[in-house]
């Protein structure tokens, strides 16, 4: 069973084959979508009916999931509200099958990198099992007893707005101040590397960093990498401060869904074992007594850049060929260990 | 006294479930809404009558179409009675409630505070005695005993943590059986107070919702589809002390600072008052003063709402919850200001949809809660919820039927 999944991301869109419901040959194809925020519907809907054209032409499919940086309807057939504003109120998935005569289904990023590293990762018969991911927001998703939740108004999962810091906390779009997102997506960790040790940015609280060109920003992560794996004590620092709001976020999930395994993805997961280190060493150091946050194991996703392709796919394959629902709106009881 | 199965069936227990919130039904609705034939609800009505569950109300049914009125059927209240009690450092409270839910003995004790589990359970113990013997008439077919504890279990029932109290492996539940020959089951206090507000509170409360009990301490209870979501090993809620403010004043129980309780707590309220320029007051009294137009009270106010919307904004983005309810100490304030609240909430940056709601239930909404989770042991396999029932009386009876 073949299955196209689309990661429409933060700056570009991407599709690429997932077969017979596992992780099988991605075929990678990369249309680079502007930068901008405004990216007309139509333009978007042409990128990705012509990706998913070019991927037709290999092969056939059955059916196609459609991975979106944003909020969706609670029946996962509108976009609700995006970075894109044109975007808003748009039917993709119902668009997407007329022109292909395949179904479709879209679901936010989140849920998708969840719902692949549940099949496929990290959460692999994980009963209780929480990603965070990292990348230009902070997202993440829920699964309990083999579904993804989207909670009552489909925002099960958003961890970039847990609150992270309550002195003079960075405005975020959402109409709070102190979301996670402000501190550790892939964006906010890059860009305060990017400052330097230099003033206001040294110490945290630090003044939100500005915005880097997508070039900068690739050549200035390639750098922290570099410098994280040598030790730089400035690549190090920042990594550590973003690691304690993360672990922030990590406390809040422990105490609210008490998960088993909790997994870091997206972009900034690239930065791989100092980051995984940061974090878990936030969470066991996390201040006052509180025995079940040292249970929660922290792990590094097995998905990176695809997550968002395998993810759309497996659900689609699931929703929509499997017969089953992979997602609810409300959570499962589950107890750990547990195999589902 | 042994536990009897008073419930035989299924049929039983939907028609016991219409009733339940102490709405009287005539024979005809609930054949209707049960979808079974009159004899059979004729039936299952002598049966229940017969078992001291169910009475005759004898007025007929408002709203029924044609046929001929009947006599409607309630919950005898003295069909059956369930025990709740709720602890802390420096109290106990005892009470029973009759079938259909309403309280018929309430029962207080006030000790001094630094003392150890063991002594307040077995006075507990002494206080369930001492109400059974006094109040033996308004306690009939007595079903259990629950026991709401401001604390949290292991799965399997052992204490694994409750603050403001020293303990060891202590098993509540065991002790209390041996001494009173009653089932018992404990729960969080949060939890409990929880399923309070789910079987005994608002009638329109939703299946799904995190309940916040605001308290000296603060705990969530999160029900999910009409039951209580435990997670992996049963800690889920115990959210007190995610840590808000680095700067934050030191918390004993956690040994953290700037901790979620000690940020909206009752002494943060009068913090704030202190520290905006009022001098000492209890949290009705700063609430009172802002609506008085007092500045240092509506700038302490401020100041709390502000530190509950970061907390609960840490709560809601993982399981997003339809509704949100605040209990707790603090209930007897929060009717008064829970629109006022909710919008505050709101500006602090809660998101707009999220429906913020005050609890039915004051102080002893935990020993209500731990009652009715006895309670609904008894209604264990409910395949009829209220809303269903509101749903199909609502299509096929028109006109008044509460």
């Amino acid at each position: 069973m073949n299955v196209i999944g689309v990661d429409i991301g933060g700056t570009n869109a991407r599709a690429g084959f997932v077969a017979d419901g596992q992780l099988g040959e991605v075929a990678r194809r990369f249309h680079d979508g502007r930068a901008s925020d405004n990216v007309p519907y139509r333009k978007l809907l042409d990128g990705v009916l012509g990706l998913v054209g070019e991927l037709l032409d290999r092969s056939v499919c059955e059916a196609i999931g459609i991975s979106v940086a944003g909020t969706l309807s609670l029946d996962r057939s509108t976009i609700i509200s995006s970075s894109r504003t044109d975007w808003v109120g748009k039917a993709l998935a119902e668009d997407v099958a007329a022109a292909t005569d395949l179904p479709t289904v879209m679901e936010n990023d989140g849920n998708c990198a969840t719902w692949a590293e549940y099949v496929s990762g990290v959460g692999q018969g994980v009963g209780l099992f929480a990603l965070i991911t990292l990348g230009t927001g902070v997202g993440g998703g829920v699964v309990t007893g083999g579904r993804v939740v989207l909670g009552s108004d489909g925002f099960a999962g958003e961890f970039g707005h847990i609150c992270v810091e309550t002195r003079a906390g960075l405005e975020c779009p959402c109409g709070a101040s102190g979301c996670l997102e402000q501190y550790a997506s892939g964006r906010a960790i890059v860009g305060r590397y990017s400052c330097g040790p230099y003033g206001k940015y040294r110490e945290i609280p630090a003044p939100r960093p500005p915005a880097l060109p997508p070039g900068k920003a690739r050549a200035a992560e390639a750098q922290l990498a570099r410098e994280l794996e040598s030790g730089e004590p400035w690549a190090t620092r920042v990594i550590e401060d973003a690691a304690a709001k993360i672990a922030i976020g990590v406390s809040a999930i422990v105490r609210v869904l008490d998960p088993a395994v909790i997994g870091i993805g997206g972009g900034a997961a690239r930065l791989g074992a100092p980051l995984l280190t940061a974090i878990r060493h936030a969470v066991r150091h996390y201040p006052g007594v509180d025995a079940r946050r040292l249970r929660v194991q922290v792990e590094l996703a097995h998905h990176r850049e695809y997550a968002g392709i395998v993810g759309s796919a497996l659900l689609a394959a699931e929703r929509l060929l499997g017969g089953r629902p992979s997602a609810e709106a409300r959570p499962k009881e589950m107890s750990w260990p547990s195999k589902t | 006294m042994a536990q009897q199965n008073i419930v035989r069936d299924i049929n039983q227990l939907n028609a016991l479930l219409m009733l339940r919130r102490g709405h009287s039904y005539s024979r005809a609705q609930i054949s209707r809404v049960l979808k079974l034939t009159r004899s059979t609800v004729s039936a299952i009505a002598a049966d229940l009558i017969q078992q001291g569950l169910v009475v005759e109300v004898g007025t007929t049914a408002v709203g029924d179409r044609g046929g001929r009125p009947g006599a409607s059927l309630a919950l005898n209240p003295r069909g059956a009675s369930f025990l709740g009690a709720e602890f802390s450092d420096d109290h106990i409270t005892v009470l029973g409630l009759g079938l259909d839910g309403t309280e018929v003995v309430r029962s207080r004790t006030e000790f001094k505070p630094g003392g150890s589990l063991e002594p307040i359970i077995a006075q507990l113990s002494r206080m369930v005695v001492q109400v059974c013997a006094e109040n033996e008439a308004d306690l009939p077919s007595l079903q259990g005993l629950g026991v709401s504890v401001p604390g949290m279990f292991h799965g399997d029932g052992r204490v694994s943590w409750l603050p403001g109290l020293h303990w060891q492996e202590f098993d509540i539940a065991g002790y209390l059986e041996d001494e009173l020959g009653i089932p018992v089951m404990i729960e969080n206090d949060a939890n409990a107070s929880a399923m309070a507000e789910l079987l005994f509170g608002r009638e329109d409360i939703p299946d799904d919702f995190l309940y916040l009990l605001l308290d000296s301490g603060v705990g969530s209870g999160i029900v999910v589809n009409r039951s209580l979501y435990r997670g992996g090993d049963g800690s889920s809620g115990e959210v007190g002390h995610i840590r808000l403010d680095p700067a934050g004043p030191p918390c004993h129980r956690c040994g953290g600072s700037g901790c979620f309780e000690m940020m909206v707590n009752a002494e943060a309220l009068n913090r704030y008052f202190r520290r905006a320029g009022g001098s000492g007051a209890t949290p009705e009294q700063v609430v009172r003063f802002a609506r008085q137009g007092d500045e240092a009270a509506t700038i302490a106010l401020d100041r709390w709402t502000w530190w509950l919307s970061r907390g609960l904004a840490s709560l809601i983005y993982v399981l997003n919850p339809g509704q949100v309810v605040l209990g707790g100490a603090f209930a007897g304030l929060l009717p008064d200001l829970s629109e006022e609240l909710s919008t505050r909430l709101k500006a602090d940056g809660l998101p707009p949809t999220l429906d913020i709601r005050a609890s039915s239930f004051g102080e002893a909404g935990g020993a209500v809660g731990a009652a009715a989770l006895v309670y609904q042991r008894m209604f264990r396999t409910p395949s009829l919820t209220d809303s269903d029932v509101l749903n199909r009386m609502e299509r096929d009876i028109p006109g008044e039927h509460r």
